[in-house]
């Protein structure tokens, strides 16, 4: 594979692993991932199990049995993760290590498992975008002359719309119609995925489109054509592979924001709904719980520093990842 | 200058032409309207209703009816708030917002600039490092998160503001903070970065190598030059402020054009909901206008006599 | 660098005038503390009585306006209000009401019967679009009258022989009408107001009222401040000089002003915080005229067998689940008909019985549950709904061996689904506006869209009609026990807890009556001391 950047992929590696930073923050994504993935088998109470005589409590772990109908839930839900826990921890669990909330729910539990739902949101929403973007800016690129320009307008004019408020618009409408997406076997949360990462694909068209241009001058392009390849195989064979490397970048970096639209929609009241949990709706959650009766900190700093110490992982990762592709762009 | 503004006109015309009309229609998909209540409606009682708002004519007329209405700056009367007319409502809730966005710019600017200078200055010491961590912090934040802790702190921990509300100055401080920090942890790395950029520029150096003062050359071409992303960084920014404010009004009770929005839509206000996204629109299309306006008379390519 | 550091401060010019621009245009003078504020839950739909509907609105338009009656704080009966004394004809279909001599709009001019004979005629024009029209379509011609576009005045059976006497001649008889009359979409509205600005004579300028307090200033979702009005008959019974209702933030919010000392009351905190705020002093928990229930949807077998029905009802422990999961102070069921409701005995329902129930079921062809197909309990989106639902679903699968699944979905859907009867059991709830048995045995009538469940019975609908038709108080809520027996008897709802009031109400405040409508009409409250948060 030609390499016309001047960046192999041990190169950008081994500039990524340089940074002290870019370390730390892998680790840190590693181990929330590794989390997320393991949150059946991790010792905890159930994440929607409601406790109303722990209402509101404070930070104080203790190692319990676990209430017998949450580990049947599990068990149905999660069969090789629930063996595994029992093989592990037998009936014991960690309830309460970082609070409760107004309806007695385990803080720490939410939080595992509303990562999963965050990286979910989080990946199928960005690649949603990424697919877009892509696809557009390769196309616009590519073709050039009117056609490109005329779809680079349209991204255009799209930054203009409030793309915010007409999603906000068509998720409350999903949100309605709910019963007759269910009758067509329409997930309502997968539709939710799929309108929040239509909303983040500008960016990367444009970064797209801009690398595409540059591409096609060079001689490789025109060497293929000059060989009778066709349009569609000089995108596909010999510029798309190029570009992985910003798509990269692009992608690590939308993820963050992704999720903190998800977030947002949240505490709106449209994002992933109950018994779900995200990390967007746990923090939200803790915000509506905040009241001086109760001055519930760990309602809203626990899933707040999950939020902050991950996106910020990401979004340090991203920019290592852009500097170290391009090192002429290093600061 | 001209030109570019002359050019943009009709696309913007375009643009608010189709955001209208497609908003239109998306906002009555939503089942029920406006009317709906638990208690059942009498069919007598829904039709006199449809009929004093103009409702029960064909879909297309109504759409006429309120393009027409448009061309004339006119968004109907509100179908929640029956007092009001949408202009009234739009006329008294966005200088609010206005005020909130533009004290949570001062405070972006205020903290950011002075932030990414000192990071800057003090290049890879601890101070840079502690900067560039809490602005990285600072935008993985969700901005109702970022008030919640506000509120934690300076309301019920040290009593130094009111919780809610909206009339005195007191009460848009943390407002004002919860909506702007964020955007100061991005304008401090943008300045940072930029001015870093500048400061290696080869001409920067000899200027210095014959011995001009280096806070002279930080503040000078350094600055100006470094602004620019900053600029350009406040376009984006403003929309961001515009639609952060939908979350700290609803925290702190303020009667702003955002929370306007997500209730509208609920509400199934369909004049509402329409006239708070025409609003935004043209103050996000205004915007950036002015944004690449302000670039063009910051850009040091269109200025005359460089310094020596 | 002069060039840079002009274009520089030229930059910061630009943005500090256009910040300088911002505050000009959005700041705005704040007003001082009212003697009594509070938290109204959210903005009103209008300050207009005839085309309002509301709880919030009640608060407000209730300090604005007095109808001919107004109701007492502690008991919700009718005291004279513009009507200083009314009587009834023997048949309950003739109602004359004495308007008082002393009373006075905010323009100055005496409030005559000539007024009410306008504005009642106003609230049940077609035109108008009342909300609430049907209240008054007992009164003869009414209902016709709403419905046509050319409305005959002269069929309307609404009259004023004089300034001072307001005759009303209904269709049928109407024995609660005393208490309906200080509904608020009942008060009477200027003419000459109404007919010179149009609709724009609710604006601050222009509106004309007659209640215990004016109104001084409005703005939009963020507070209404009334002041006492000098010329109401009543001006040495209104304690308060100022009043501010205010409209913005959520439910957190609303508690937060309310621990801070910015307002004196403050309706209904969050469920999750019932336990730190029920024990305290200034929580005031009182029953309400509303119950929560399941419908069934007796369209769907097995729900449409009696038995089942019966079994399920007995199978809950309502008492233990109002005192356990709901931990407001809520009383499980005693009846369908809230406790509490003046002039009426209710009947009475079946007392927690899971050997009965058991055996119900058994006998309907599911012993312990076996061959009971699995079915759905539907609730909208709420977490306290979904807490409750759940508990209730696992008492079903204790006791009964069924197997209930949840299923939530967003209210307009909800509703929705019970409207087409697209369930099979489902949520409910159901809240008095005015003090009457009616409201809630009219529900399950056999047309009434209120119904929800299927449910249609001749013998019900048939005492509920004579009931309605009975002039004598007495003999009218015979017939309505008799009514709500046979509810009880067939049980196409299942009745779980009866709802309760929770207002957070300011040691300061006086006068504040804990009732079952919620009515604290602002006339009759007073302060005492400075306004300090209660603090947490």
């Amino acid at each position: 594979m030609s390499d016309p950047i001047g960046t192999t992929r041990a190169g950008v590696t081994r500039r990524l692993l340089r940074r002290r930073g870019s370390l730390l923050a892998l680790a840190l994504l590693g181990a929330v991932v590794l989390l997320a993935l393991l949150a059946p088998a991790l010792p905890l109470p159930g994440y929607s199990s409601l406790d109303a005589t722990h209402a509101m409590a404070r930070p104080a772990p203790e190692w319990r049995t676990a209430d017998e109908s949450a580990l049947a839930q599990l068990a149905e839900a999660h069969p090789a993760g629930a063996a595994l826990r029992h093989a592990l921890f037998g009936e014991r669990e960690l309830a309460g290590a970082l609070g409760r909330d107004a309806l007695g729910r385990d803080v720490l539990a939410r939080l595992v498992w509303g990562s999963r739902v965050s990286l979910m949101v989080g990946l199928i929403a960005s690649l949603v975008s990424v697919v877009i973007g892509v696809s557009w800016g390769l196309l616009a690129g590519y073709a050039g002359g009117r056609l490109g320009n005329l779809m680079m307008r349209v991204v255009d004019v799209l930054y203009s719309v409030p793309l915010l408020f007409v999603v906000i618009l068509v998720v409350a409408l999903l949100r309605e119609q709910g019963a007759a997406l269910a009758r067509f076997d329409v997930d309502r949360e997968a539709i939710l995925y799929v309108v929040i990462g239509a909303v983040s694909w500008l960016t990367m068209a444009q970064v797209v489109r801009g690398q595409v241009l540059s591409l096609r001058q060079r001689d490789f392009v025109a060497a293929a054509r000059a060989l009778g390849s066709s349009g569609s195989r000089v995108m596909l064979r010999h510029i798309l592979p190029n570009l992985w490397g910003f798509v990269v970048v692009y992608l690590t970096l939308t993820v963050p924001r992704v999720i903190l639209f998800e977030s947002f929609l949240s505490f709106l009241g449209l994002g992933v709904e109950p018994p779900g949990v995200s990390w967007g709706l746990l923090a939200s959650e803790g915000l509506e719980q905040l009241t001086a009766i109760s001055v519930a900190w760990w309602l809203v700093v626990f899933p707040g520093l999950a939020l902050a110490l991950t996106l910020g992982a990401l979004n340090m990762l991203g920019d290592s990842l852009r500097d170290a592709l391009d090192p002429r762009l290093a600061t | 200058m001209m030109r570019l503004v002359l050019v943009r006109l009709p696309w913007t015309a375009a643009i608010l032409l189709l955001v209208a009309s497609g908003s239109f229609f998306l906002v009555r998909l939503v089942p029920g309207g406006p009317f709906d209540q638990e208690k059942v409606t009498d069919p007598v009682i829904r039709a006199n209703l449809l009929a004093a708002y103009d409702m029960d004519a064909p879909l297309g007329v109504q759409y006429a009816r309120y393009m027409r209405g448009l061309l004339h700056g006119d968004f109907g009367p509100s179908l929640r708030y029956r007092d009001y007319s949408v202009n009234q409502i739009v006329g008294e809730s966005l200088p609010i917002s206005l005020l909130l966005g533009a004290c949570a710019l001062a405070v972006a600017l205020l903290v950011g600039l002075p932030a990414g200078a000192l990071a800057a200055s003090r290049r890879a010491s601890w101070v840079d490092t502690l900067v560039m961590g809490a602005s990285t912090l600072g935008v993985a934040l969700p901005s109702f998160v970022l008030a919640g802790l506000l509120v934690l702190l300076f309301v019920f921990q040290w009593r130094l503001f009111p919780v809610a509300g909206y009339g005195s100055p007191a009460q848009l401080v943390l407002p004002a903070i919860a909506l702007g920090l964020p955007f100061a942890a991005s304008i401090a790395r943008l300045f940072r970065a930029g001015l870093l950029e500048a400061l290696g520029e080869d001409w920067v150096r000899t200027a210095r190598a014959k011995g001009l003062s280096p806070r002279g050359v930080l503040w000078g071409h350094a600055t100006r030059v470094a602004l620019l992303p900053v600029v350009s960084f406040l376009g984006p920014a403003v929309a961001g402020v515009l639609s952060g404010s939908l979350v700290v009004e609803r925290v702190f009770a303020i009667a702003g054009m955002g929370s306007h929005f997500v209730d509208s839509a609920f509400n199934a206000d369909y004049n509402l909901a329409l006239g708070v996204v025409m609003v935004y629109t043209v103050l996000v299309t205004l915007l950036n206008l002015a944004v690449d306006v302000a670039y063009g008379l910051l850009d040091p390519r269109i200025e005359v006599g460089a310094p020596a | 660098m002069r060039a840079d550091a002009r274009r520089l401060l030229g930059a910061a010019a630009v943005l500090g005038a256009g910040f300088v621009g911002a505050l000009l245009v959005g700041g705005r003078a704040s007003l001082p503390r009212a003697d009594f504020a509070f938290c109204n839950q959210d903005e009103i739909s209008s300050l207009d009585p005839a085309i309002a509907t509301g709880v919030p609105e009640a608060r407000v338009l209730g300090g604005l306006f007095e109808g001919l009656t107004r109701p007492d704080p502690k008991t919700g009966e009718a005291l004279p209000g513009m009507a200083t004394s009314w009587e009834c004809a023997p048949d309950g279909l003739t109602w004359r009401f004495t308007i008082r001599k002393d009373s006075a709009w905010t323009d100055g001019e005496r409030v005559t019967a000539h007024d009410f004979d306008y504005s009642l005629r106003r609230f049940l024009h077609p035109a108008t679009a009342a909300p609430y029209a049907y209240l008054l379509w007992f009164i003869q011609g009414a209902e016709s009258y709403t419905g046509s576009a050319q409305p005959d005045e002269a069929s309307l059976g609404i009259e004023a022989p004089s300034d001072t006497e307001l005759v009303l001649r209904l269709a049928r008889p109407c024995a609660y009408l005393p208490r309906l009359l200080a509904y608020y979409p009942l008060a009477p509205v200027k003419r000459s107001c109404v007919e010179r600005w149009g609709a724009a004579w609710i604006a601050t300028e222009h509106i004309v009222t007659n209640g215990p307090f004016r109104l001084v200033e409005r703005r939009v979702r963020d507070r209404l401040r009334l002041a006492r009005f000098d010329g109401y008959w009543g001006r040495a019974e209104v304690a308060l000089d100022t009043v501010d209702a205010y409209a913005a933030g959520g439910i957190t919010t609303q508690l937060n002003m309310y621990l801070t000392g910015l307002v004196d009351w403050m309706i209904k905190p969050p469920p999750g915080l019932y336990d730190a705020v029920l024990p305290r002093p200034d929580a005031h928990v009182g029953a309400q005229s509303g119950v929560t229930f399941f419908r069934f949807n007796v369209e769907r077998p097995p729900f449409d067998d009696r038995r089942v029905r019966t079994a399920f009802l007995l199978a809950l422990d309502r008492d233990g689940i109002a005192r356990d999961v709901m931990r407001g102070g809520e009383q499980g069921s005693r009846s369908f008909v809230p406790q509490g409701l003046p002039d009426y005995v209710a009947a009475a329902l079946a007392p927690h019985d899971p050997v009965r129930a058991r055996a119900l079921l058994a006998e309907a062809g599911f012993p312990g549950g076996a061959g009971f197909p699995s079915f759905e309990v539907l609730y909208p989106n709420n977490e306290v709904t979904r807490d409750f639902c759940e508990a209730c679903a696992a008492q079903w699968r204790d006791e009964l061996g069924v197997q209930p699944r949840l299923a939530n979905q967003a209210w307009k859907v909800y509703l929705d689904s019970q409207r087409e009867l697209r369930y099979d059991v489902s949520w409910g709830a159901w809240i008095a506006d005015y003090l009457d048995v009616g409201t809630f045995l009219e529900l399950f009538q056999s047309g009434s869209g209120n119904n929800r469940t299927g449910w249609s019975d001749p013998a019900y609908d048939e005492l509920v009609a004579q009931a309605g038709a009975c002039p004598d108080a007495a003999q009218r809520a015979a017939l309505f026990r008799r009514a709500e027996e046979r509810l009880l008897d067939e049980l196409p709802i299942a009745p779980v807890y009866q709802r309760i009031n929770l207002n957070l109400v300011a040691p300061r405040v006086r006068g504040f009556s804990d009732n079952l409508l919620d009515v604290h009409p602002l006339r009759d409250l007073s302060v005492d001391g400075p306004p300090v948060g209660p603090g947490p």
